[in-house]
This record gives C-alpha cells, structure tokens and sequence, in this order.
C-alpha cells in the first residue's frame, strides 16, 4: 500500500522476472498454460502472461505438509496481524483467493508437486474445498465482462502466483480484496508498453498503489472514498527524489504506523450466509480502516513533506561554522566581563543567595570567584555528572575569554581582528550616553552624587542647617542605603581583606550610617525630630532592621531613647488613631503593619535584654514625654507599652538572671513601681479607648496583650479597677464568640483569655 | 530548568546559534515579514537569510514575493521566529497572487489613512493636537 | 537569569504581545521566548507558524513577570547600587 511495502516487494526474488522463466522444462506447459485460462476466465481476470507462468508449476507441488496444522493453526481467523508489516496484502486478497483456486486445480493435475512456497498453505485449499461457490464469491466474479478477461491482451500480472504466495499465505486476506488491485489492473491495461510480460520489471509486475504506478487514468469511481487517498498518492508520486531518498525512513515508519491495527476479519466463512454476514462486518471495518489510513497517510505525508523542506534547507547548512560561532559568541563574553559579579549583578547574586539556597551556578557573571571552590563547589557536587562536566567545560571556557580579555589593556574600545569597526566595550556599565543630564544642578542641598567622597565635610551637613525639610530626610534615607549596602558588601568580603583594614572601613561606614540616621540631632529644631521623620517614610522604616545590625548597644540605646522621647509624632501613632468611628486609612494600617515587622522586632529584641534600669527610664520618658493616654489609643503605642511592661515583670521576676543580669536592686524594683503607678494612674478610666471600635474587623488581640502586661504588674486594687473598666469589652466579646463560626471564636476567646489568665481567671468561667 | 542551559544562555549570539540553518521568520521595523533560512549573524544580531520571500498579510490572505538572500542590519529586526514545519502548512490562511494581495494591501492602508484623517480632524475640532501620525511606533 | 524557564509576557513597542517561557536574556534586553503564544493571535496572523522567538531589545515596552518572582526591596537596592556606580570609587 505504501511504499514501504513496495520497498519490500521490489526485491522480492520471486518477483523477478528471470525467476518468472526458469525452470520451464519441469512442467509441461500444456498442464499449466491449460490450468491458468481456465481460472482466468472463471474468474473474469486477466493475467495476461500464460507463457510466464510455466516456471511456476513446479513450485506448487508440495509435500511434508503433515505438520502445517500444528504450526500454524487450524483457525486462520485468529491469525493476528503482527506479522503483518504493512497491510498492503490487504489488496491483494482477492489475488490470495484466485491463487487458491489455481492450487486447488493444480493439485488434482500435479498431485506430487513439491512446491517449497507454497506448503503451508493447505488450510486454505482445504477451505476452498469445502466451498461450493468458490471463485464466485469473490468480488472478482462481478467483472465477467470485464475487458481485461483475455489473458493475451493484459501484459500485467498483479495476481501472479507467486507473489501472494510469499506475502499473502501469512496474512488472512483483508479489507481490500478488490478495490486497488482492481484498479490498478484497469490502469495498466492501458499501457501499451505492458505487452511483453518477462521484460517487466519486478516493480511493474507486483501490484503497485495506484499513485506509484506508471502514470495512468484516474482511478475510477468504483470505490469512492479511495479518491483522497490517491489524491495524496499522486501527489507524493511528484516528489519520487525525496521519496527515494528516504525509502529506508519511510519501511520504518510503516512498519510502526502500521503495527497498532486491529486484526482485519476473516473472510473466509464456514457457509454462504456467514460469510455475507461476515461482509457486512467487513465492510464497516473496511470504512474504518480506510479511515486509519487516510489519517496515517496525512501523517506520513506531513512527516515527508517536513523532511522535504528540511533536506531543500541542507543544502547550505553549516555554511556558519562552529569557528565562527565561538567567535561572536567570544566577541559578546569579551563584553561582559566585571570585576565585581556583586556590583554588576547585585540582583541576581543576592537573590539567588537568598531565595535559591541551593544556590545555582553564577555563570552569568564571571568573577574569579566564581569558579571553584567554597559553597559552590560543594553544591555543584550533587548535580548529575553530565551537567556538571558541561558546566566545568563552560566555566573553564568562560574564564579562558576573561582572562584574555584582562590581560589586554582596559579600554571602553576594543578592536578585534577581521572585525568590522570597534567593538564597544563593557556596555552593560558604560550604556551609549543619550540624554546629557547635568547632576550638579539638581543637587544644590548636598552633593549626593559621591556620597563616599567625603561628601558631608565639604557639604554643610543636615545639622547646621537647622531645619530639615522632608525633601533633605529623603535624601538621608536614601545616604543610610547607600551606608548599609556598603556596610553589608563589606561584610560579605569579610575574609578578603587584612583585619585591621576592614575594621577601620567599617568603622568609618557605620559612623557615616549612624550620622545620617539623624538620631542625635538636637530636640526641638525642627518638629518633628530629623529622626522621626525618617521613621515616617516607609523605606525610612524598612532600613531600619538593616541599620540595627550594625549598631552597638550605645548607639541602640540612644536610638530606642530618642525614638521613645518622640514616639506621638510617629506618623504610625499620631495618624494611626481612629476617631470616634475608629476608621483608619488603609494606607496608613499598612504603614503601621509595615513599623510592626521591620523597627519593633529588633527593639524588642534589645528591650528583651536590657536590664530594669533601662527600661525604666524608657518607660519614665515615654511617660514624660508623650501623651500616654492619646499615645495609648495606637497600635504601636500599646506595642512598646507592652513590652517594656513585659521585659520589667520579667525582670522582677528574677528572669534576667539567666542572660547573666544581676537581679534588679530594690531600689530599682522601687522606681519601677512608681513609674507603673504612674502609667496606671494616667490611663485609669481611659483602658477602655485602647480597643479598636467593637465591629471593627481589626484584630485586638494587641490590646489584650496591653491588659494582660498591665494586670501581671497590677495590685489586687488596681486589677480591680482594671477588671471594673474593661469587664463590659469581655463580656460583649464573649458573646460574640458564641454567635461566630468556631475558628474565629476561638481566637476570640484565646484574646480575652489573654487578659483573663493574668487575673486568674479564665473566659468559660465567666456567667452570661 | 537546567541549571546548564541557564548558565549557558546570557549572551545574543548564545540564543541564536540554534536559529542557524533553520527557517524564520524575521519582522522588521518597518512591519515587513521575511521568511527564511538563517544562515549567519554577528554580534550586533546583523542577519543574513537565504531562500527569502516577502510575506504580505491582508485578513486572512497572503501573498509571497520571492526576494533570494537578504543581510538584514540588526537595528531594523523587531522579533525573529522560527517556524514550525508542520503547523506552517495548517495556518488558516489563504495564500493568493502576489498582484491580488499587494492591491488588498493598497485598499487597507488606503482605508486606514482614511479613518486617520477622519478622526484627526474630529480631534482637531475638539481642540487636540494631531501632529502625531500612528506609525509604527519604533 | 532569574527567570529563566518562568512564563513571562513581552509587550512590544507595536502593541504585540507575546506569552512564552523565557529562554535567556541578553545584556541588551535581548530576549528568547519558547512555546510562545500571541496575545491577540488573529491580528497577528503571520505569528501562527512560529514556535519561539527572539525579540530585540529595544523594540521592548514591557516584560510581564510573574510577581511572587520579583524581590522589589532587592530590586530598590540593585537600583541603588546601580544609581551610584558610575561616579562611586571603590570604597577606600
């Protein structure tokens, strides 16, 4: 059917035409020539070649058939199909059936014949045998008129004997017993050329699809729906070249487009009836495989058509040879060589650092660094080998151009050999200038542009000048970033360099850091404190826990110190306080969340450590200082309430003492209470103004953390009044926990509890 | 992906090296599409296409003007595409005369200047500035 | 190079968007898409065909990434960086 099988057929030995006129002396001719017309005109086909036929006669005598049953099966229906490599007998079935009639007849002239093809196939004859109708319920006993019946006129032999003896004994003949055999047969006739059978070609003679035949006719509408199929046939006949081109690809793919089919049906039926019925089944599977093969035609086509074009491309391939391809690849390497992976691809390093802990190769940038050695290696080990060597290849590759590259003079122009023009070089960090914007106007409040080159000697510093407006607190946010990139690119690069040189650059950074921070600008030059208004940009705030790492103790005590002295005019606080309605821009509760994660954590930190002392006079000034009952009503406010209340209770409880703390002096308990007292007295009557609205969706459970801390301090007559204040906010929470889904009310609960357990109580304690 | 491949792939002549001797298709700046074998480039992406034709596209037609080899300078590629072999065949276009198509392609820019005018007088009557004529925005 | 194998968007200067998984990225913002698919595909009716693709730089508008893959505070400071490179000297 395809090709492919004509691939197979056309070398077939007993196809070939000299093998077609040998042996004539062992058979008489009379006996066959005799034998053939008969069958030719039973069956209204045309073999066109009587004389041809003489060498065949003796090949159908056959003998030491006693074991054909074992071997291959009484029940030829249950023949499968997987020896059936192409499905193209299907076509010749009906050449299968004829050629049983024809050893049916030769058997009862040449009984002895020992015929080595055709021994297997007594199962057939015996079949036929038993058929009363035999030829005539083959499709080809339709054709009586046909005009191909006399043998003398048809040159062409598609039912030659021998060809479905080798191809079709195998195969139960299926799906298309008549239809392109048939028309093929027509086709042929037509030929003048076909006249004298023992000079065809073998290809000639076995049963070619249409579309590979000699040019013919159109095939004829007997079979309607083969029409597409010969359309596409014939349109691949055009394209003979690539066809023989890939004649060995296209066997494959045959032979795999064509393994998954079902086994075709048999034909062969015990009685008449049967084998209509059988017909009728047939013809229904013959649609479907007709179908297959329109697909797997499509398919086939598609995949030649593909490797047409690709063979018409070939032609030039390779014209850029792989030289030429390291070349520019060289060329673009040679341009991107840094010095310093870290400042060129800050991004990438860091984040890949960061998120990518099994960090991956850097390759993009190439440090010397970056090669070998340390973390990397190490990791590099657990990759699959194959990886691993092509990265190796590369790395050692990559380092060979950089290298190369430095050890020519530095230039933003290079040159190259054969090269048309200058290669601009390091044009990632030395971009074509294409705006020329003058920095030196713009920056008239300081000189921004080198921050490192001593900037703040020659500039007048913030400070003297006295007021700083919010335009100068952007400009020291953005100075502390550049301080804590330095400071942090420093400590990456801490191995590096010598001890003593490092210490003293990073000195000298954190000073610069610590100047900028503004904390110890004098209070009440301008309002609010320089600091402040750091702490109320947000990237003022994210800086902060990056700021913190490089501080001291001093330097956080005088930090949390002047933070606490000015804590209401924190945007946090002073914006952050609902009024009577308790709305708070969503702007602002993310500026008060953000304050929350970055600056408190690592306060909190150092307020976990400090002893008594300390936090009693951060308390004493938070007192003093600020509106406690206006800062108590923020977020935040309540925040460092807590904690300094937490750390004290702590405190006094003996617990500093395992950080090593001596406990506290009762002097020091002394003030401590009286600072308590303090705090208790201002905000007694005003707990209640702490809470957020009651349906606000805001999560109080800050608050009850606020409560809980005041009421481990408190004595039994300030729990009291505490209890007294707040008792109506527990009791409308509880009740409000017991009509909200279980999830919700449970935290509910574990807030109030909060404040409850401190007391000695606990919320399922409480009466409704 | 493989950490290979993504260490392997940072420079231009690194992605398209697999586009050599394959076919593509390159638009220019100017809305031009060419179709082509990739035979060569350099540094600067400078292309050099063999076997090229000028595809026109108007609706759902086209039309091809056989064009041979092209250099193409690297600053006039807007994007390059390799084509799928099998699914350039599926496409559902038509492909008409070359005459046909160039003519379609007439009426539509025609078409197009028309609607422009249109509208920027409709601008300019409403007091907007209509120096800007829609170009291809490169 | 953090992105690779990510699908991103690349929203060109003449409106045409294309979806692909990004391949690689070049120093000129060079870009390499895979199993690319046009935006709005039936008015780019020549991109049909066309399986990858490399788009130039400098025709680029914009490149759509996925926002849990960008680290913007890192992003701040890269800009930093990059702000003061040119005239910074190495720190002494």
């Amino acid at each position: 059917m395809s090709d492919s099988y004509f691939g197979f057929d056309t070398t077939m030995p007993p196809l070939n035409s000299d093998q077609l006129t040998a042996g004539t002396a062992e058979i008489t001719e009379d006996e066959l020539s005799k034998n053939f017309e008969e069958f030719a005109l039973e069956s209204g086909q045309d073999f066109g070649c009587d004389q041809g036929f003489d060498p065949l006669a003796d090949q159908l005598v056959e003998t030491g058939d006693d074991y054909n049953e074992e071997t291959f099966g009484n029940d030829i229906t249950n023949i499968g199909d997987d020896f059936d490599f192409t499905q193209s007998n299907a076509k010749i079935a009906d050449t299968i059936q004829k050629e049983e009639k024809l050893y049916v007849d030769r058997r009862k002239s040449a009984p002895s014949d020992n015929n080595e093809l055709l021994r297997q196939r007594p199962l057939f004859s015996n079949l036929w045998d038993d058929q009363s109708g035999g030829i005539s319920v083959n499709g080809n006993g339709s054709y009586p008129n046909d005009p191909t019946n006399d043998p003398k006129t048809s040159p062409l032999m598609p039912e030659s004997p021998i060809s479905p003896s080798i191809w079709g004994s195998y195969h139960p003949p299926s799906t298309r017993k008549e239809s392109l055999p048939r028309h093929h047969h027509e086709t042929n006739l037509h030929h003048p050329s076909y006249e004298n059978p023992p000079t065809y070609p073998p290809s000639q003679i076995s049963p070619l699809p249409p579309g590979f035949g000699p040019p013919g006719p159109p095939p004829t509408a007997r079979v309607p729906t083969l029409e597409e199929i010969e359309k596409q046939l014939q349109r691949q006949a055009g394209q003979s070249l690539t066809k023989r081109m890939l004649s060995l690809a296209e066997v494959e793919a045959a032979l795999l487009g064509l393994n998954g089919r079902p086994p075709p049906l048999p034909i062969y039926g015990q009685t008449e009836g049967a084998y209509r019925e059988q017909e009728a089944a047939f013809l229904e599977q013959e649609a479907a495989i007709r179908e297959q093969e329109v697909m797997y035609y499509e398919r086939e086509r598609k995949r030649r058509e593909k490797q047409r074009k690709l063979a018409d491309m070939a032609k030039y391939n390779g014209l850029m040879t792989q030289n030429d391809k390291d070349y520019i690849n060289r060329i673009q390497i040679s341009q991107l060589v840094t010095d310093d992976p870290y400042s060129d691809d800050f991004y990438y390093q860091i984040y890949t650092a960061i998120r990518n802990r099994p960090a991956q190769p850097q390759m993009g940038t190439f440090s010397p660094h970056a090669s070998g050695g340390g973390a990397m290696g190490h990791e590099r080990r657990h990759r699959n080998r194959g990886s691993e060597s092509g990265m190796l290849k590369v790395q050692q590759q990559v380092l060979r151009i950089v290298n190369d590259v430095r050890r020519k003079p530095k230039s933003t122009q290079l040159s190259l050999e054969g090269a048309l023009g200058k290669i601009a070089l390091n044009s990632v960090r030395n971009p074509r200038q294409l705006l020329q914007v003058s920095t030196k106007h713009t920056d008239t409040h300081q000189n921004h542009a080198s921050p490192s080159g001593g900037s703040h000697q020659k500039v007048p510093s913030i400070s003297s000048h006295g007021v700083v407006d919010h335009r100068k607190v952007l400009r020291s946010i953005e100075n502390i970033y550049w301080a804590v990139l330095r400071l942090e690119e420093l400590k990456r690069n801490q191995e590096r360099e010598a001890k003593d040189k490092w210490q003293e650059k990073y000195t000298e950074l954190v000073n610069k850091m610590w100047e900028e921070l503004l904390v110890t600008e004098p209070i009440g030059v301008s309002f609010p404190h320089p600091f402040i208004s750091i702490l109320s940009v947000s990237k003022g705030k994210k800086v902060i826990p990056r700021v913190l790492r490089h501080c001291n103790k001093d330097q956080f005590t005088t930090l949390i110190t002047m933070l606490v002295a000015n804590f209401e005019a924190l945007d946090v606080c002073k914006t952050a306080i609902g009024g009577s309605n308790g709305n708070i821009k969503q702007s602002i509760l993310d500026e008060v969340e953000l304050f929350m994660n970055t600056v408190v954590p690592p306060l909190l930190q150092f307020v976990a450590e400090a002893p008594l002392k300390i936090v009693n006079g951060l308390l004493t000034l938070f007192i003093e200082r600020n509106n406690i009952i206006w800062v108590a009503k923020s977020k935040v406010g309540l925040a460092f309430l807590t904690m300094f209340l937490s750390r004290a209770e702590i405190l006094k409880q003996g617990g500093g003492y395992m950080q090593g703390l001596p406990l506290p002096e009762e002097r020091e308990i002394m003030q401590w209470q009286e600072t308590y007292n303090r705090l208790f007295n201002q905000l007694q009557t005003y707990f209640l103004l702490s809470f957020p609205p009651f349906m606000s969706n805001i999560d109080d459970m800050y608050v009850w953390q606020f409560l809980a801390a005041m009421a481990v301090g408190a004595s039994m007559e300030q729990q009291h009044i505490l209890v007294t204040e707040v008792r109506e906010r527990v009791l409308e929470t509880v009740v409000q926990a017991s009509r909200i889904p279980q999830d919700k009310a449970t935290h509910k609960i574990t807030n109030v509890n909060l404040f409850l357990h401190a007391l000695g109580l606990d919320a399922s304690q409480l009466k409704i | 992906m493989d950490n290979y491949l993504q260490g392997q792939i940072f420079t231009t002549s690194a992605s398209l090296v697999d586009s050599v001797d394959r076919k593509l298709l390159v638009v220019l700046r100017d809305g031009r599409k060419l179709i082509g074998v990739l035979r060569s480039f350099d540094q600067f992406a400078n292309l050099v296409l063999q076997d090229t034709i000028e595809r026109i596209y108007v609706g759902d037609a086209y039309g091809d003007i056989p064009r041979g080899i092209f250099i193409i300078r690297g600053e006039n590629v807007v994007l390059l595409g390799e084509i799928d072999l099998d699914k350039e065949d599926e496409v559902p276009l038509r492909q008409r005369p070359v005459e046909e198509i160039l003519s379609a392609q007439r009426e539509e820019m025609e078409a197009r200047q028309k609607r422009e005018k249109l509208r920027n007088k409709l601008l300019h009557d409403q007091g907007f500035s209509v120096d800007f004529t829609e170009t291809d925005l490169y | 190079m953090t992105l690779i194998g990510q699908q991103v968007t690349v929203e060109l200067k003449n409106d045409l968007a294309i979806t692909g998984i990004l391949v690689s990225v070049d120093q000129f913002l060079n870009i390499k898409l895979d199993d690319i698919h046009v935006v709005e595909e039936q008015k780019y009716p020549h991109m049909m065909a066309v399986k990858n693709c490399f788009i130039r730089g400098s025709v680029v508008r914009y490149v759509k990434l996925p926002a849990s893959a960008v680290d913007t505070a890192l992003l701040q400071d890269a800009a930093r960086r990059e702000a003061q490179q040119p005239t910074v000297p190495a720190p002494r």
